[in-house]
């Protein structure tokens, strides 16, 4: 072949491939598929009304078959125990499953630790759960895209696909993730999306006596919660990281990591 | 009684130090594996610069090895994937990660560069062992009495010495002008790497 039958037969071949190509419309199956641009699974927790008695915990595992024994949990409470000199005192023992019922607080390897009455400036519950992030680390970095996140807004995990290397796990910057002892997969909190997509409320938000925790439609105007995110002063866990999280907290302090 | 132990115990719960961590699902997943993946990978690449010193920048002291380097770094290319793979709490569905890869992923992206440096390898050892094999066929194929093993590997040389073998009774050299022209091809590209304008003005 002559070069220039070769340049020319190329020019042909670019020329027809790309016209042929364009005509093609790939079209994304997340369009198709609960594409709903009027929903954003957002959640709120009033940590002012969180008094650490762990039902949310206890009905997450419950509601999610996540091993009771297990160290492992979706959701947990953590409580912190600020004191004068600024020190600050955490611990959630066993994710708060089973509510805090002393004032020892669990500091793991060192043991437990009494805070003196007099020593405590503020002592408070935060309850944890997965932010749902808008641009999430974890569906970044698996490597088989076995997590993914929905049109909605919730990240999910595919059972049946993950592979099980833990990469999801040490991207979350909040900790939310953990091997599932028994289906050994990672495993997160879901918002509880087999109930919500039914118009159920999530298992915690359910089970909370208090009302501390809601769960809402960001999109909608007149959902209480995209309104107490709109009109209150509420916070979200380590911005810096850029994930954008999607649970907002009102009465956020700085020492919650 | 056994599915309540093994409800119990969390992955990575036997060798994560829990001191500093105090909150639920803090553990380290990510342990000795992982440190070996990179060891192995480190004897794969040394081994195919010891032989590229010999075959690419001609180190003449390197001649009787830089062929057992070669076929060596191809050969740990699979064992060192191994420590990788037995890490997963899945092992056996790390094929996925070939099978769907997601491009955002630094595991998923190495991946391609893993198989595209395999690719390399491969083609290296095929360059560099081709004048063997083709050897090889024209030993076989003059020699009358053939061993079974010998009989068996006479068809694989010729697959794999990706030439067209005419006659199996009278062999001879199959010229460039004999071959079809996606041989030609092949076997002018590496030619065409050092001298590019004789790829078209040959013929």
């Amino acid at each position: 072949m002559k070069r220039r039958d070769f340049l020319k037969n190329t020019a042909v071949f670019v020329a027809g491939a790309s016209v042929s190509i364009s005509a093609l419309d790939f079209i994304d199956p997340k369009e198709l598929l609960a594409a709903n641009p009027e929903l954003r699974w957002g959640f709120l927790v009033d940590t002012h009304k969180c008094v650490g008695c762990g039902f949310c915990v206890k009905a997450c595992k419950t509601e999610n078959d996540i091993p009771f024994e297990a160290n492992v949990t979706r959701t947990w409470v953590e409580r912190y125990v600020i004191k004068k000199d600024g020190d600050v005192v955490m611990d959630s023992p066993k994710g708060a499953r089973d509510g805090f019922t002393t004032k020892l607080i669990d500091q793991n390897a060192s043991g437990m630790t009494l805070v003196p009455e007099d020593e405590i400036a503020q002592a408070f519950f935060v309850p944890k759960l997965c932010n749902q992030c808008t641009t999430p680390a974890c569906v970044q970095v698996c490597p088989v895209g076995a997590t993914y996140q929905t049109a909605d807004g919730v990240v999910l995990v595919d059972r049946t696909w993950c592979i099980g290397c833990g990469y999801c796990i040490m991207g979350c910057p909040y900790g939310v993730r953990f091997f599932h002892p028994v289906e050994h997969v990672a495993d997160k909190c879901t918002f509880c999306y087999h109930r919500i997509i039914k118009g159920d409320n999530s298992a915690c938000a359910q089970a909370c006596p208090f009302n501390a925790r809601q769960i809402g439609n960001l999109k909608d105007p007149n959902d209480p919660v995209a309104k107490a995110v709109m009109t209150q002063r509420v916070g979200v866990l380590r911005d810096e990281y850029g994930t954008k999280p999607n649970v907002y907290y009102i009465g956020l302090n700085k020492e919650v990591r | 009684m056994v599915e309540q132990v093994a409800q119990m115990i969390v992955h990575g719960e036997a060798w994560t130090i829990k001191d500093l961590f105090v909150l639920p699902n803090e553990y380290v997943y990510w342990s000795i594996q992982i440190v070996m993946y990179p060891y192995m990978t480190g004897l794969v690449a040394g081994a195919f610069v010891l032989s590229s010193l010999y075959h690419v920048f001609n180190v003449e002291k390197l001649k009787e090895i830089a062929r057992y380097a070669l076929v060596f770094s191809f050969a740990l290319l699979p064992v060192a994937m191994m420590p990788l793979m037995l890490h997963l709490s899945q092992p056996f569905r790390g094929i996925h990660v070939l099978m769907t890869p997601h491009f955002t992923s630094a595991i998923s992206a190495f991946g391609i560069v893993f198989m595209t440096y395999a690719c390399i390898v491969a083609a290296e050892i095929w360059f560099v062992y081709r004048k063997f094999i083709v050897e090889s066929v024209h030993r076989l194929n003059n020699k009358q009495d053939r061993s079974g093993l010998e009989s068996l590997l006479l068809p694989i040389y010729k697959v794999i010495s990706l030439e067209r073998w005419t006659s199996p009774k009278k062999p001879s050299i199959p010229t460039t002008r004999q071959s079809s022209s996606w041989q030609r091809l092949a076997f002018r590209l590496p030619a065409s790497c050092m001298a590019m304008p004789d790829l078209f003005s040959a013929q």
